[in-house]
């Protein structure tokens, strides 16, 4: 029964490719495709989880071809079928298809028509490999995948100001968790000494045996995970994004914020669930977490002023409530939970639109100018002081920026002060001094090529913050993202002996996505006089064609699974020691903002008003 | 007369300029919005409350101002305006167009620069159809507006 499971795989897959076949108006053709692709795979979920279930409910874990094997890594493809795969997939492919028919005419002479379907079959593609993935790789594979199909969705509308500043924010705590979920996999990998399966990590003695001496490891690879589950479901410190997320036509809102996506970090949460469950602090953390998100946010659903918003936040109240019922152990009823807020917040969302109509009666027959609340039986400036509290939604989204994106841009800032020139003069010999250590290895001790690291690292981070805050060359920003990537290269190489093979499967993908990249903008500047970063500029009205290969672009050179480079960064950052924290670090954050940075650019070269006044353009607080 | 000019004007006034202007003086597209309060709609929850008609609801029509016409002898209809000024500003400032028919003369009077003045509608060659068979290559396959056709009363009767 196992050999089934690719199928639900392939199957969006091939969907996904036959639906860029058809021209944009085709609205018929597209819509049947998406169709028949969703309705295909929900006929098959039911008939395959019902076969499973009069099977007694086995574990089903069927193992792939292996895409990387070297002496201590193996990158294999592996599926994992259980409980939580089969209610996550039954809702999953139900809602996708509700919402698939619902769109079929909702989106009627959108022009976005054939890009919302096929972005809607990308996600569904990612949303798949999530559920079915039988290792952190293939999670992560699917993880990437949704990222970007969320920040294609968000920025649907892409030549307004406000979708495409709010994507690049969702973008950019998706990449937080998406780096979290790197780092588990290397502190698991070194617990584990091999790439762990889920399959082998739900059972007890094996994990105890890793734990027993390693239970720092242990605290750290759940923490990862934990941060990386609540980046996805908006919980505790990253609240923020989900009401920003609102941007996009309200199917894909109801489906992404209401349903699939945003549950995703529960899933994660609970197909860890034998691995960290003796860990009493862990579970603790996790409980906390989800209360004082359940409290947070039921605060500031109650003084929202817009449906949606106030939708969004009670639904990630709910979710800190199955956090809660994960930490306490509690997995039927957290599946049962899960189901019934994916529904009911979908559902809200999909009537949100017409909430007048539904609440009108109430206004005009019932109507009660100040209903007495909960709060009214507090103190007065208590009341207040909460209501304020909670209008300013508990200041977390300032938090993130003060405590993370300022810092960041502080410190690329301060290198204003480098030209270009200079920072070539400055950096290419210190590569060249570097390869030629690297050269002459065996005669550097062990202990002074493990400090060597730290510096080239360093150099590295400063390369991609230089990126990060580049106002005026968007070829120098690409690049400047490339040479990141080399100086990890370099960091990483000094820690061990490893092949050079592995190099340049990581340096591949970046060398081949930088120069499409170089490609594309000199084309683009062909047309347009002026291409900087200080606005964005909006060109994907004139030229769709280069704006769809400067993603793939941006996306291989932040890692995605697009090119060789996202198994080169696993690879690389498996060679980092287990004791070498601050190295970790150090690539770590250059991975966050590298991503940033690719995305930033794309957005401001591509996305938002148009810089032509021929174009229609909104107001910028639209 | 008095409800005429708010009430049809209004109406007309909110899809002319949704149509003219679908991002700054309409709702845009209807999917993105989020009702704020009950009261109106946004685009998304930090958006400016949108103004107008979301583009769906207008789609199909063309920015064309109302023309009111009214039958009634030029003088009365004079005289109405001349006692309501502010029903009067709708027509001399030009939001919506006025067209007064004899009744008896059938002579055509425009209200232009605040005096009715005839109007010679200009004798254009229009096509005559006998059938209604025959209507079909005039109709138009998308949303345009189809020509102007006459058709013969005796045959289709």
């Amino acid at each position: 029964m196992a050999f089934l499971i690719p199928y639900f795989i392939y199957l969006p897959v091939l969907g996904f490719l036959i639906s860029f076949f058809f021209r944009n108006p085709h609205e018929k053709a597209i819509s049947w495709v998406v169709f028949l692709t969703v309705g295909l795979h929900l006929h098959l979920a039911l008939v395959f989880v019902g076969f499973w279930i009069v099977l007694g409910q086995p574990v089903l874990d069927i193992q792939g071809i292996s895409l990387l094997k070297t002496p201590h890594y193996e990158f294999f493809i592996d599926f994992h079928f259980d409980k939580i795969t089969a209610v996550y997939l039954l809702v999953g492919a139900f809602l996708t298809f509700l919402v698939t028919i619902y769109s079929r005419y909702y989106l009627h002479k959108e022009l976005g028509y054939k890009r919302y379907f096929n972005t809607i079959l990308f996600f569904y593609l990612g949303y798949n490999l999530s559920i079915f993935a039988g290792n952190f790789e293939m999670l992560l594979v699917g993880w990437e995948l949704l990222g970007v199909s969320s920040f294609l969705l968000i920025a649907f509308y892409r030549n307004r100001y406000l979708p495409v500043k709010n994507a690049v924010k969702v973008f950019s705590v998706y990449r937080i968790g998406d780096v979290g979920l790197i780092l588990a996999m290397w502190a698991s990998h070194h617990l584990f000494h091999e790439n762990i399966t889920f399959l082998k990590l739900s059972q007890a003695e094996l994990v105890s045996s890793h734990l027993q001496n390693h239970t720092l490891a242990g605290a750290f690879i759940a923490l990862m995970i934990l941060i990386t589950a609540c980046a996805k479901s908006a919980q505790f410190p990253f609240s923020s994004w989900l009401p920003r997320a609102m941007e996009g036509p309200t199917p894909s809102s109801a489906i992404f914020y209401g349903a699939l996506s945003v549950h995703l970090g529960v899933f994660l949460l609970m197909r860890t669930f034998p691995f960290w469950e003796h860990q009493w602090l862990v579970r603790l953390i996790i409980g906390l977490v989800g209360l004082t998100t359940a409290l947070v946010a039921t605060g500031t659903a109650r003084v929202q002023s817009s449906v949606k918003s106030q939708i969004a936040y009670a639904s990630i109240s709910q979710i800190g409530l199955i956090f809660i019922e994960i930490a306490m152990g509690w997995e039927n009823l957290a599946l049962l939970h899960f189901a019934g807020n994916a529904f009911l917040r979908t559902y809200q969302l999909l009537v949100s639109p017409s909430v007048v109509t539904y609440l009108i009666r109430e206004q005009f027959y019932h109507y009660q100018p100040h209903p007495p609340t909960i709060e009214d039986s507090l103190p007065k400036k208590l009341e207040y002081a909460l209501y304020i509290l909670c209008l300013k939604e508990w200041n977390l989204d300032t938090m993130l920026y003060r405590y993370l994106w300022n810092p960041v841009k502080w410190a690329g800032h301060k290198l204003d002060f480098y030209h270009i020139k200079g920072l070539f003069l400055f950096s290419f010999p210190i590569f060249l001094l570097g390869l030629f250590c690297l050269y002459f290895e065996a005669y550097i001790e062990e202990e002074v090529e493990h400090y060597l690291t730290i510096p080239f690292a360093l150099i590295g981070l400063l390369m991609v913050l230089k990126a990060f805050t580049e106002r005026k060359r968007v070829l120098m920003s690409l690049l400047l993202v490339m040479m990141n990537h080399f100086w990890i290269a370099l960091a990483v190489s000094f820690n061990e002996n490893f092949d050079f093979r592995e190099v340049l499967l990581y340096l591949s993908g970046i060398l081949i996505s930088g120069m499409l990249g170089y490609g594309v903008i000199q084309q683009l500047k062909k047309s347009e006089r002026q291409i900087d970063l200080d606005r964005f500029q909006g060109h994907v009205l004139k030229h769709p064609k280069l704006a769809a290969v400067f993603l793939m672009v941006c996306l291989g050179l932040s890692g995605f699974p697009i090119s060789p480079t996202f198994i080169g960064e696993d690879l690389i950052f498996s060679h980092i020691h287990s004791d070498q924290l601050t190295l970790a670090f150090l690539v770590a954050l250059s991975f966050i903002i590298d991503g940033l940075t690719s995305i930033r650019i794309y957005a401001r070269v591509f996305l938002g008003p148009n810089v032509h006044t021929v174009y229609e353009r909104a107001y910028r607080s639209s | 007369m008095r409800p005429l000019a708010p009430v049809c004007g209004g109406i007309n006034l909110e899809y002319f300029f949704s149509r003219v202007d679908t991002q700054k003086l309409g709702a845009g597209s209807k999917l993105p919005h989020n009702v704020m309060g009950l009261f109106g709609v946004a685009n998304g929850i930090e958006g400016d409350l949108r103004p107008g008609l979301p583009h769906q609801m207008i789609e199909m029509h063309d920015p064309l101002r109302l023309l009111m016409v009214v039958e009634h002898s030029p003088e009365v209809v004079m005289k109405i305006l001349q006692n309501d000024k502010s029903m009067r500003d709708w027509y001399a400032l030009e939001w919506i167009h006025l067209v007064v028919l004899h009744p008896e003369t059938r002579q055509i009077y425009r209200f232009q620069e605040g005096i009715f003045l005839p109007y010679q509608p200009t004798p254009a060659h229009l096509p005559h159809v006998t059938t209604v068979e025959k209507l079909e290559p005039w109709l138009a396959r998308n949303s345009d507006n189809a020509p102007i056709i006459i058709l013969d009363k005796n045959e289709l009767a």
